[in-house]
């Protein structure tokens, strides 16, 4: 049984998304899924751009989306991330140049099979990470105005997002590792003149287990002009399981 | 004031780092295996005579190869990034693919030269109204000036005045997207044919009864000025309704100029009857008229067709590819044209003589634009080759569309008449 919440998540990103992310391509695609790897190699990931409902709810994340007659605007633009077989999608939307998102799409239902027949699993937000306030790198020397979107490619295999803020030119690579359980997002300034800060929420800082370069303060990682070039984030997406009660 | 927007994302493109460097490695080819999978095809994009581009419905790029006949060989991803694609695919330079989404024209390049697209370019995505919901409808379609057209849905350029649709044009030497034309009725998917010659469906949902194709000749362009606005811009205005009778009821999608017995022919797909459906246009002053009759019946849906460099029509829909050659044997209308004595009907075998002069094997109707109804009395005359009947008659007037039904007329070998209906528009002027 689907809870009302995961029902609404369904809505939002439509059947169509989450069988496309989840099932590999029904009869039109010449050969099988390659192996999922083993822990330390990135996923291979299935990538789709498509139009989804505007599932963010922090006002200032919305800004971008707002028309200027007040209504707000879906997620026309937006890239879904996943692995095959795997838990976890990452929404990524080039409106905003930001991941604006992180969804488990596996019902929690799944995840009880002990529990009774009818038994209604708690319900909880299906969305591990949700973008909240301007976008990362707002506040940066160098960045004004909106980011804007110039592209993607691959690298091996990994999507790459190019974009401008003000007068940074950023790259940013997401993927999965392990499980699929472990995310990944790399930022890359070209040709950086200044150190760059990268901000986060709260929530977001909370599943963050590893950085590969740069100094916290608060939600607000400060990385060095020498390593501007790379900054890794490392995501661990799945809630650490709850200490077991000793007698 | 036609000069919609800046395309920055060109201008970035010249000075950025991120830009794709332009390898002048030789490429290697795409390897191509035999399939057992049909590739379920949304729109093709031949590269020669023998093979071709394609999405198929999860807006993955593909490539196939042919026999000469148009036999499929095999086929393979070109690219396993899902895109959110119209129903439309150019060819760029080295081998790119553009592709359009509502809100985006993308241009996708083998960066690597590994046979498979790495590099996902925003080409055009800023245009007038693009925040107040204004979308890309149809397209990308290149045309014979490289340039890239595709259609927004229909907008205000200033306040008070009526929204109107625009085909818009971009060409990498432009400061900005160029209209091309202005229309009422958003438009649905378009093709561009020979001399520039611009054919575009028209959506109307609430008529039920045809649907509306544009015929256009688009101004030349001018590529030592490619920012001159064309004056008088042209209106793509309904020249021809093609009744619901002859696609089963089902709306004409996509479709694309061919030439055939040194004519130039405008082939339509009908998804959702299997039917395609000809029309031959013919200018007459400054309007476009014609005939349209029904082609074929497909023996799966087609939802995107295309002329290949031999000449050859090639489909392609769910059930993947399909050479779109008329069976010879088909008894079958071929053409109707308007003579000054009457309308010229020529059949693809010689009709049975003894039916064929008779009047009452035929039934002409003319329906004016103002909706009268008129049958046309009509004394039928078979030329020697047997195989041309005019239907003399001095009725034919204009502003009408003429409704030719051939309800008694086997072939000289008794075979029945594949399309026994063809319409045929002429305007006023």
């Amino acid at each position: 049984m689907i809870s009302k919440r995961y029902g609404t998540i369904l809505c939002m990103l439509s059947m169509s998304v989450l069988s496309q992310l989840y099932v590999s391509a029904q009869g039109d695609t010449p050969k099988a899924p390659e192996a999922v790897s083993s822990h330390s190699v990135p996923l291979v990931l299935d990538i789709s751009r498509r139009s989804l409902k505007n599932f963010l709810q922090d006002e200032a994340a919305l800004e971008r989306y707002l028309r200027p007659d007040g209504s707000l605007k879906d997620l026309e633009d937006a890239f879904t991330i996943g692995a095959v077989r795997g838990r976890y999608a990452l929404i990524w939307d080039a409106t905003a140049c930001r991941l604006v998102g992180v969804v488990d799409v596996k019902p929690p239902s799944e995840e009880r099979p002990g529990a009774p027949p009818g038994a209604n699993p708690e319900p909880s937000s299906p969305y591990v990470l949700l973008a909240e306030g301007y976008p990362p790198l707002s506040g940066s020397l160098g960045t004004f105005g909106h980011p804007g979107y110039f592209g993607f490619r691959l690298i091996d295999g990994l999507p790459e997002f190019l974009y401008t803020h003000g007068g940074l030119q950023v790259e940013e690579r997401l993927w999965l590792e392990g499980d699929g359980s472990v995310l990944k997002q790399r930022f890359a300034i070209r040709s950086p003149e200044n150190p760059f800060l990268l901000h986060f929420p709260a929530s977001w800082k909370q599943r963050i287990v590893e950085t590969s370069a740069g100094k916290w303060n608060g939600e607000t990682l400060s990385v060095p002009l020498e390593n501007a070039e790379e900054v890794i984030i490392t995501y661990r997406l799945a809630d650490e399981p709850a200490p077991e009660e000793t007698n | 004031m036609r000069q919609l927007v800046t395309v920055s994302c060109v201008l970035l493109l010249a000075v950025s780092g991120f830009a794709q460097e332009d390898s002048s490695q030789p490429r290697p080819f795409v390897e191509i295996a035999e399939q057992d999978v049909k590739p379920s095809v949304q729109a093709i994009a031949p590269i020669d005579d023998t093979n071709v581009f394609f999405l198929n419905k999860r807006g993955q790029a593909g490539v196939a190869k042919f026999s000469p006949g148009l036999s499929l060989i095999g086929w393979e991803l070109y690219s396993k990034v899902k895109l959110n694609s119209l129903n439309s695919l150019g060819m760029g330079p080295n081998y790119s693919l553009v592709t359009a989404s509502p809100i985006e024209i993308t241009q996708a390049f083998d960066t690597a030269g590994d046979g498979s697209l790495d590099f996902f370019q925003g080409l055009v995505r800023d245009w007038q109204g693009r925040d107040n919901g204004v979308r890309i409808t149809a397209g990308p379609v290149a045309d014979s000036n490289g340039r890239l057209l595709f259609a927004l849905s229909p907008f205000s350029i200033e306040e008070g005045q009526p929204p109107l649709a625009r085909l818009v044009a971009w060409h990498p030497d432009s400061e900005g997207l160029q209209t091309v034309t202005e229309s009422q009725l958003l438009i649905s998917s378009f093709s561009v044919g020979p001399d520039s010659l611009l054919a575009a469906r028209l959506s109307m949902p609430a008529y039920t009864e045809g649907y509306y194709i544009s015929l256009t000749g688009l101004p030349s362009f001018l590529a030592d000025s490619p920012d001159a606005v064309p004056d008088p811009l042209p209106k793509t205005l309904p020249s021809l309704l093609i009744p619901a009778e002859l696609t089963g009821g089902k709306e004409p999608t996509q479709m694309c100029f061919f030439g055939e017995n040194n004519q130039t022919k405008l082939v339509l797909t009908c998804p959702e009857s299997n039917q395609l459906i000809e029309i031959v246009p013919e200018k007459s002053g400054s309007q476009w008229q014609g005939a349209i009759l029904l082609r074929s019946q497909t023996p799966s849906s087609i939802e995107s067709v295309v002329e290949m460099n031999s000449g050859l029509l090639l489909g392609g829909g769910p059930d993947g590819f399909f050479p779109l050659e008329i069976p010879a044997e088909a008894f079958r209308i071929e053409s109707v044209n308007i003579a000054k004595d009457g309308i010229v009907l020529n059949f693809s075998e010689e009709v049975d003589r003894f039916q064929g002069v008779k009047p009452d094997s035929y039934t002409v109707k003319a329906v004016s634009l103002r909706g009268d109804n008129k049958t046309l009395m009509v004394e039928p005359v078979i030329e020697s080759d047997g195989k041309t009947v005019i239907l003399k008659t001095s009725e034919i007037g204009k502003g009408v569309v003429l409704r030719v039904v051939c309800q008694n007329l086997p072939s000289a070998d008794g075979d029945a008449l594949f399309n026994k209906t063809v319409f045929y528009t002429i305007h006023e002027s």
